[in-house]
């Protein structure tokens, strides 16, 4: 098993179906957001980086064979992989404030990395629905890159605090005798 | 009746031949001649050629007996993303003579080759992927990525999350449909449906990990974490000379656009 922990390995797997599942969960209650990172985040905060990394790479490319575009976004999962994992270790996961807190974290760095991509990329045109609020706002005199921020970051904010808390519920309801096993344990067992 | 059965066992020791050149062709070599003319339309940067690339993997589809498939993913990014990436890029770009002006809005000539080249790129991208995705077989592709040297446990992570997907998609529905006999709200407004998602996903996630943990139990009873070298069921198929050809070629070709790219770019 190398470098990976034996849980690890069967955890991957878990994380990126969660990622996609929730994604489609949320097309059958018909909600207006993403919510398709949650297996990223929940990998990287239990179980560390470098799975995380793997969750958010493969999911990407799955997700991709329906929409090959979004490919590029896969820089966007690496960040929130690495953001659940830095925060997890200082503890973010333990109340609700903070896994709020972080929410807002990780609403604001993605949105940072993705905004740009899109600008450059597809020149602030990402094909979903924040792109028609974009459209809107950039047909009422705002600049490309000022109004597919304020659309993203205002999307992103509700999926990724939602995202979090959705995550922080989980690791809550986790038993400590099945926390104690994954690599980043040490830091969820009170 | 004997026969037969051992006939099911020797069939395993040959290649599983699909009597086609795309399906047969070897996963690697495939991704290989697709990426470089994927990325060969990005160097020469002509929507032209961009578009004809397209076309050609809209055939190469037809031709490995997967239009269907391929085209009932492509034509929904031809119609909600490559159209309206062109007519966003159309309208928002500034240029020097002004076409059209409506508020924000105005189309110039040089948001129009913007959005002609965009597209093409997007289409010819997506379709090189797609073409790939749907002709390749995701167990030969990790197989052959182990012959390679990559570990067995990434074929695992790869295939294993392929079956998850199924599963999970499969118990949400169960979850969803239990939850709504004990009175939860899956239709109504939107807080309604909202609250909904928690109890779905909830004991799908918590029921998938701790069957992770049984299954982690259950593979080391195989063996699965056994140093030492995997066999394996699947043969695959020797690549004929040809094939390896076809590879060079194409790379050779690649080389000698991206070499010119760069001669022009210093002129």
């Amino acid at each position: 098993m190398g470098k990976l922990g034996k849980l690890t390995v069967f955890l991957i797997p878990v994380g990126i179906a969660v990622n996609i599942v929730g994604g489609q969960i949320v097309i059958l209650l018909k909600l207006p957001i993403w919510l398709d990172a949650i297996g990223t985040i929940l990998i990287g905060a239990i179980c560390g980086l470098i799975p995380g990394l793997i969750v958010a790479c493969i999911t990407q490319i799955i997700n991709a064979i329906s929409l090959p575009t979004i490919l590029p976004y896969m820089i966007v999962g690496f960040a929130m992989a690495f953001i659940a994992s830095f925060f997890a270790k200082r503890h973010f996961f333990a109340t609700f404030p903070k896994a709020l807190l972080l929410g807002i974290i990780v609403a604001v760095v993605t949105t940072a990395i993705a905004v740009p991509m899109d600008v450059i990329i597809f020149g602030g045109f990402v094909g979903t629905g924040n792109s028609v609020v974009a459209a809107g706002l950039m047909a009422m005199g705002f600049s490309t890159p000022i109004a597919v921020a304020i659309s993203s970051f205002c999307f992103g904010l509700v999926d990724k605090v939602l995202s979090v808390l959705v995550c922080y519920f989980i690791i809550k309801s986790m038993p400590s005798h099945f926390l104690v096993k994954l690599p980043m344990g040490d830091f969820f067992v009170k | 009746m004997k026969k037969l059965e051992w006939q099911f066992a020797y069939d395993y020791l040959k290649p599983k031949h699909k009597n086609n050149f795309i399906l047969d062709m070897n996963p690697l070599s495939k991704a290989n001649i697709l990426f470089v003319t994927a990325a060969s339309a990005f160097v020469i940067f002509n929507y032209y050629y961009a578009f004809a690339l397209s076309l050609v993997y809209i055939l190469l589809a037809a031709a490995a007996r997967k239009f269907k498939g391929f085209i009932s993913i492509y034509w929904k990014i031809v119609v909600f993303f490559a159209s309206l990436l062109f007519l966003v890029r159309a309208a928002f770009t500034s240029g020097t003579k002004i076409l059209f002006q409506f508020g924000g809005i105005h189309v110039t000539n040089e948001g129009i080759a913007l959005g002609l080249i965009s597209a093409a790129l997007v289409m010819e991208f997506s379709g090189a992927f797609i073409l790939f995705m749907k002709t390749t077989d995701m167990s030969d592709l990790v197989y052959m990525l182990e012959k390679h040297g990559m570990s067995h446990i990434f074929s695992y992570i790869i295939l294993s999350a392929f079956q998850m997907i199924n599963d999970l998609g499969k118990s949400a529905i169960t979850i969803m449909d239990s939850q709504k006999c004990r009175g939860i709200e899956t239709e109504g407004n939107f807080l309604q449906r909202a609250k909904a998602f928690i109890p779905i996903l909830g004991p799908l996630v918590l029921s998938a990990i701790a069957g992770a943990e049984e299954k982690s139990i259950a593979m080391d009873a195989r063996a699965f974490s056994a140093p030492g070298r995997h066999t394996s069921l699947v043969t695959l198929r020797r690549i004929p000379l040809s094939e390896h050809l076809l590879v060079i070629l194409f790379d050779l070709a690649f080389i000698i656009i991206l070499a010119w790219r760069i001669t022009t770019w210093i002129k």
